[in-house]
């Protein structure tokens, strides 16, 4: 801070906020090496996604079933003479692009009530909250698990079960710091000022707001890896013979003697993945924790 | 001279269960435009409500429950709220108190002043211009360069200069100012007052200072309302409310402005008591058990009436007041 009067030089340009909290995240031990598995998993994703896994993931080869790990099929093959590796990195991409469509979708929906319920209180506020209570009451995997039972089974449907469950998370993280921002002197200096509530909402509210919604969607994203994976499991998950982690682990539990790469691989791939994830949620709730100074 | 802003009968409430709790109780006020009031009065005494009532801010449970307020030729009691934000910040404008926190702690102080204009319809690039010039003119050293500065980067003064900034962006015809300085340091206290002051006679603009301290806008202003406890007690010019109060409440504050060069006052003077809270039901004038003057008329509550050269609501005129 600086003392600055009339007539003095103030200094500007500290680092923007942004890149401050970027070097904080790199250098706690969590946040990197969070960011490390997250980058490995998102490149394993963006593999699989343009096709470029080493075999095609559900090409069958007849010749080369239950094949132990070497260096044709790194991570060996299964019953069917499918490559493990492939199939892993091809699930991952599924697993990824369900969670960030569920996610998004959540947070999105979710963010949006949770402002107009802390911010207009009343009459918006019954409603959402009701709504929020009842769909918390239900057992996310249930809620899922019916969702998911009750509609075409393909993965949009199951991203847009998992996101109705974690939407009524969203809408309480957002609408708690909405109430007390509310009442802060910047949001009633713009209201003195003739600023539009929509853009009070947009530019002032939610910028403030983004430190905690950013954590809570790299958390929800290894929950929803984990709901995913546990929907697949147990065949809810997108029809086969696409590959997804849940249903590779399902398919391997008869081979957990034999051929145990086959359960090995998928199950290390989730791990890794959810693991990945709240270390980097944990670095980023450290990292961008306003407390930790803005101009650090 | 013609009225900008006119109160008539302004009562707010705050709703409590089903009951109203009534906090101002009927203000009439008028300022003339271009003329320079303060409306002073102890914590509590319903000057900011009634300002946040004129300004259409007042946030449940509080609302105005009568009256209406004047801005020129519109009653801003009948406007709805789309109509209002046009005229807030753009018609009127108002000064707060803590600069610490008025500002968008994630956004560059230029954008904010910015935003200030272009929520009014500038267009984008000619509000960046106008707000270079605002931000040179309130005294904030290289502009260019500061505006791309965060609220953290800046000292207490230099934050309230951009709401200064920010508030006279769209040439508002009244200003609010409420206790703008009392946050600041002294010193940086009259910088800031002279700087509104300067501004003011620049722009032409009506404004109202509201104050605790009698002392920080007496050079200030031409007029001084007194409140006390949702009345207005005391209406007249300056000079008049330093050299002649008509009301015992007036006399009471002035005398308990410190001033160090009379050896015959003691050194903080008190009223004694303290104001009736809202939730007290007051028979009589509202003063009645802290005055040094009451007599058994003031059972009954006395009306705003004209007294010397303006008003005052007081049953006993002063050359009654005993001491």
């Amino acid at each position: 801070m600086t003392a600055a009067v009339a007539g003095q030089q103030v200094p500007v340009a500290a680092p923007p906020a942004r890149a401050a909290a970027w070097r904080r995240l790199l250098r706690s031990p969590a946040g990197l090496v969070g960011a490390l598995l997250v980058a490995l998993v998102v490149a394993a994703a963006g593999t699989a996604l343009l096709g470029l896994t080493p075999y095609d993931p559900i090409a069958q080869h007849p010749q080369a079933r239950l094949q132990p790990p070497s260096a044709q099929y790194w991570f060996g093959t299964d019953q069917f003479g499918r490559d493990v590796f492939s199939r892993s990195l091809a699930g991952v991409g599924n697993s990824l692009r369900v969670a960030v469509v569920a996610v998004f979708l959540s947070a999105l929906v979710g963010t949006t009530a949770g402002i107009c319920a802390g911010f207009y209180g009343g009459r918006v506020r019954g409603p959402v909250l009701a709504v929020t209570n009842v769909l918390f009451a239900f057992p996310p995997l249930l809620l899922a698990l019916t969702l998911a039972t009750t509609f075409t089974r393909n993965w949009l449907t199951i991203a847009i079960a998992i996101a109705i469950v974690y939407v009524p998370i969203f809408v309480r993280v957002s609408r708690g710091p909405v109430l007390s921002l509310r009442e802060t002197d910047f949001i009633k200096a713009a209201r003195v000022l003739g600023i539009p509530t929509w853009r009070i909402l947009v530019r002032h509210l939610l910028p403030n707001l983004a430190a905690i919604v950013i954590v809570q969607v790299t958390l929800s994203l290894s929950w929803a890896v984990l709901t995913e994976a546990a929907l697949s499991f147990l065949g809810l998950g997108s029809p086969p013979p696409a590959p997804s982690l849940g249903s590779m682990v399902f398919d391997a539990k008869i081979l957990a003697g034999t051929a145990w790469w086959n359960l090995a691989a998928p199950g290390a791939v989730i791990v890794v993945f959810v693991v990945g994830l709240n270390l980097l949620g944990d670095g980023l709730r450290d990292a961008l924790d306003p407390r930790n100074g803005r101009n650090a | 001279m013609t009225a900008l802003l006119e109160l008539a009968d302004l009562r707010v409430s705050a709703r409590s269960g089903r009951a109203d709790r009534e906090i101002v109780h009927g203000v009439d006020l008028t300022v003339e435009a271009g003329q320079t009031v303060a409306v002073v009065g102890e914590s509590g005494s319903g000057k900011s409500l009634t300002m946040l009532a004129v300004m259409g801010l007042l946030t449940d449970p509080l609302r105005v429950t009568g009256g209406t307020v004047r801005l020129g030729d519109r009653d801003l009691t009948a406007l709805s709220e789309r109509e209002l934000r046009t005229i807030r910040g753009n018609d009127a404008a108002m000064i707060y108190q803590d600069p610490m926190t008025s500002l968008n702690p994630l956004m560059r102080v230029g954008d904010q002043v910015v935003e200030a204009m272009t929520a009014h319809g500038v267009p984008k690039a000619e509000a960046g211009r106008r707000m270079l010039d605002l931000l040179a003119r309130v005294g904030i050293p290289d502009p260019k360069r500061t505006a791309r500065a965060y609220p953290h980067e800046f000292s207490g003064g230099m934050r309230q200069r951009v709401m200064i900034a920010c508030a006279l962006a769209m040439r508002p015809r009244l200003l609010i100012a409420d206790e703008p300085t009392t946050a600041l340091d002294v010193t940086i206290q009259q910088q800031i007052l002279a700087l509104i002051d300067e501004l003011r006679r620049e722009l032409g603009m009506t404004t109202i200072w509201v104050t605790h301290d009698l002392g920080v806008v007496a050079r200030l202003v031409d007029r001084v309302v007194v409140m006390y406890a949702g009345h207005v007690v005391e209406d007249a010019p300056v000079r008049q409310v330093f050299s002649a109060p008509q009301h015992p409440y007036t006399k009471a504050l002035l005398a308990a402005l410190p001033d160090p060069t009379d050896d015959d006052r003691p050194p903080l003077a008190q009223i004694p008591g303290r104001p009736p809270a809202a939730t007290d039901s007051v028979e009589g004038c509202p003063f009645r058990p802290r005055c040094a003057q009451a007599v058994d008329a003031c059972a009954t509550r006395p009306a705003l009436q004209p007294r010397a050269q303006g008003r005052a609501a007081c049953w006993v005129p002063p050359h009654e007041w005993r001491n």
